[in-house]
């Protein structure tokens, strides 16, 4: 039989998805080798987007390296000088006053549940349901206008700052964010719901893009992804900092390891991350906001914190200068991409899309 | 569902196996919030298979590695790599010096994705930013960098005007320094030969202007 006769859904292909394309929110290229619908093998070739910003890091004091930082990523642009700043304290040995630390915590969980809140509705226009997208990004707007309420933009806060935080909330703010979550927890609450139970989103995400408990530990995956296998972990609860120890919060798992679970792990952390801030509101304890700075001695310091899309790492090298010798960081991302070529294993080519999305992915996180 | 190791029961059990694989024990330090932080320096690496074996033995899990040069402008050598585990709630990190401290000559370092396979990444990143050589990587092409950019970007001396994209060649200076010594003739913005190209201004086509020349208006019958 000629090649020309032999149906599609016999033949084998290679499918370039990117690094430009309509279903990518950012740069990353996919060569998919398919079996007809069936993706046999993915490569995936990062660097579109590479900005060299830890060199520019070591060439930045370390006040600058604050505001370089929240311009690593969009959607964690808390998240990073947050742990960033961490860094710093931990090797200059600074302890920030008990009401930043609340501050750093209501920042940070309001950051989260609108990226949650982002992912999942960017779930529901992929698989084609435009009116839950629409309401979800309706929700979110909440969460946008309380940020743009608080800190004057929409999504860097410049919240953080070595020693503490920059901003502070008065009796007005207080009641205005808490009244405010309040009308997002009852939306959540109705989400929740509808993702957990409506037939269409299930026959579309569940047993798709599947990583077992065991795939987790070998690829080292972190955040609503491993939370989605069973695994958990939380950097909040194992290794907990700012007023994360002081705070009641419950460590959100599924156990499908597919796109249904990672959703819904991320609407629930999302309801979780509103209880956190409306405890944050209720102890939030008087005082100073910052720590008197000392000078940043010679050595070394990790840190790492729980962004939306899992574990956040940086590692600060200083040499006694004022401008740190190395500021490495490792983002979520960096390590869920390399878990899209289990999950993407013989499915079907209409779910990559679909798959990519559920890691919650930042190329400008992953590739800085 | 078993209890959590305290952070006191991690340190104990990192101490004993790395003493056990290299002869060698973490000191630890501690933060504000009572975190535990180990840091151990390997003196050759070829000890880092033998720790990294123990610490995958313990599940421990690779948060990520840091390569970096030990001097600020040091361009070629004095390398080391810092690899970061978590265990549960504690961190350590295994730093590897990866040059000859006599000589200055830099050394390869193993692959550790025979344990940790999300090393991966992480090693082909040191390799491209800071041209260090890897002793059995499974896939040691680029991860970022395109192939034609040099491998050790992240230390390399960049000028400022290479990295504007205005001075990729001689042949702009070489064309300035001509045109000074009269060798090629003055551009037409010094000889006054300037002449404006023909277009339309944007504001002549807009509505305000365009009203005259407008069809009049069709009056209605009364």
């Amino acid at each position: 039989m000629s090649d020309l006769l032999t149906p599609c859904a016999q033949k084998s292909f290679t499918l370039p998805i990117g690094p430009l394309h309509v279903a990518l929110e950012e740069p990353m290229y996919f060569k998919l080798d398919l079996d007809g619908e069936r993706v046999r093998q993915v490569e995936i070739t990062a660097g579109h987007v590479h900005r060299g910003m830890e060199s520019l890091a070591a060439k930045r004091n370390f006040f600058q390296n604050v505001v370089l930082t929240e311009r690593v990523c969009s959607l964690c642009s808390n998240s990073h000088p947050f742990t960033y700043c961490l860094a710093v304290e931990n090797l200059a040995g600074i302890a920030v006053p008990p009401r930043g630390q609340y501050l750093r915590v209501l920042a940070e969980e309001i950051k989260r549940s609108a990226s949650h809140l982002f992912n999942v509705g960017i779930m529901a226009h992929v698989i084609g349901y435009k009116s839950l997208f629409m309401h979800v990004m309706q929700v979110r707007e909440i969460m946008q206008d309380i940020k743009e309420t608080i800190f004057g933009n929409r999504m860097d806060l410049a919240a953080n700052c070595i020693g503490g935080v920059t901003y502070d909330l008065d009796s007005t703010l207080l009641e205005f964010t808490a009244d405010n979550l309040n009308r997002v927890a009852g939306h959540l609450a109705e989400l929740i719901d509808i993702y957990r139970h409506d037939p269409m989103i299930k026959a579309r995400t569940q047993g798709v893009g599947v990583v077992s408990p065991k795939d987790v530990a070998a690829l080292g995956l972190v955040g609503p992804v491993a939370r989605a296998a069973g695994a958990a972990m939380d950097v909040r609860r194992d290794s907990p900092y700012a007023a994360y120890g002081d705070l009641e919060f419950a460590v959100i798992t599924e156990e499908g390891g597919d796109v249904h679970s990672r959703a819904m792990v991320r609407l629930r952390e999302a309801r979780e991350s509103v209880g956190i801030v409306l405890q944050a509101l209720g102890k939030l304890p008087g005082g100073e906001r910052r720590a008197r700075l000392s000078a940043i001695p010679a050595g070394e310091a990790v840190a790492r914190t729980e962004a939306p899309r899992g574990e956040l790492f940086y590692y600060l090298h200083a040499d006694g200068s004022d401008v740190p010798l190395r500021l490495k960081w490792r983002v979520p991302s960096y390590l869920n991409w390399d878990a899209l070529p289990v999950m993407m294993k013989d499915c079907a080519v209409a779910d990559v899309t679909l798959i990519v999305n559920s890691i919650d992915p930042c190329v400008s996180c992953t590739e800085r | 569902m078993e209890p959590r190791p305290t952070p006191a029961e991690l340190r104990e059990i990192l101490n004993n196996d790395l003493r056990d694989a290299v002869s060698l024990t973490p000191s630890w330090t501690t933060n504000a919030y009572g975190n535990q932080y180990g840091w151990l320096r390997l003196p050759r690496a070829e000890d880092l298979p033998a720790a990294v074996a123990a610490l995958a033995a313990r599940k421990a899990r690779l948060c990520t590695v840091s390569a970096y040069a030990e001097q600020r402008g040091d361009r070629e050598k004095r390398r080391s790599i810092a690899y970061h585990f978590a265990l549960d709630s504690v961190l350590l990190t295994l730093t590897v010096r990866i040059y000859d401290p006599d000589t200055l000559e830099a050394l390869p370092v193993p692959s550790i994705t025979p344990w940790f396979r999300n090393a991966d990444w992480n090693e082909r990143e040191f390799k491209e930013m800071f041209n260090i050589d890897i002793i059995n990587h499974p896939n040691p092409r680029r991860l970022f960098l395109d192939e034609r950019l040099d491998a050790g970007i992240m230390t390399g001396l960049i000028p400022f005007s290479s990295l504007l994209h205005s001075a990729g060649s001689k042949d702009l200076w070489e064309r300035v320094m001509a045109e000074k010594a009269g060798l090629l003739p003055r551009p037409a913005r010094e000889a006054g030969e300037i002449v404006e190209p023909a277009f339309t201004p944007v504001e002549r086509t807009g509505p305000e202007n365009t009203a005259a020349a407008a069809p009049p208006k069709i009056q209605e019958s009364p």
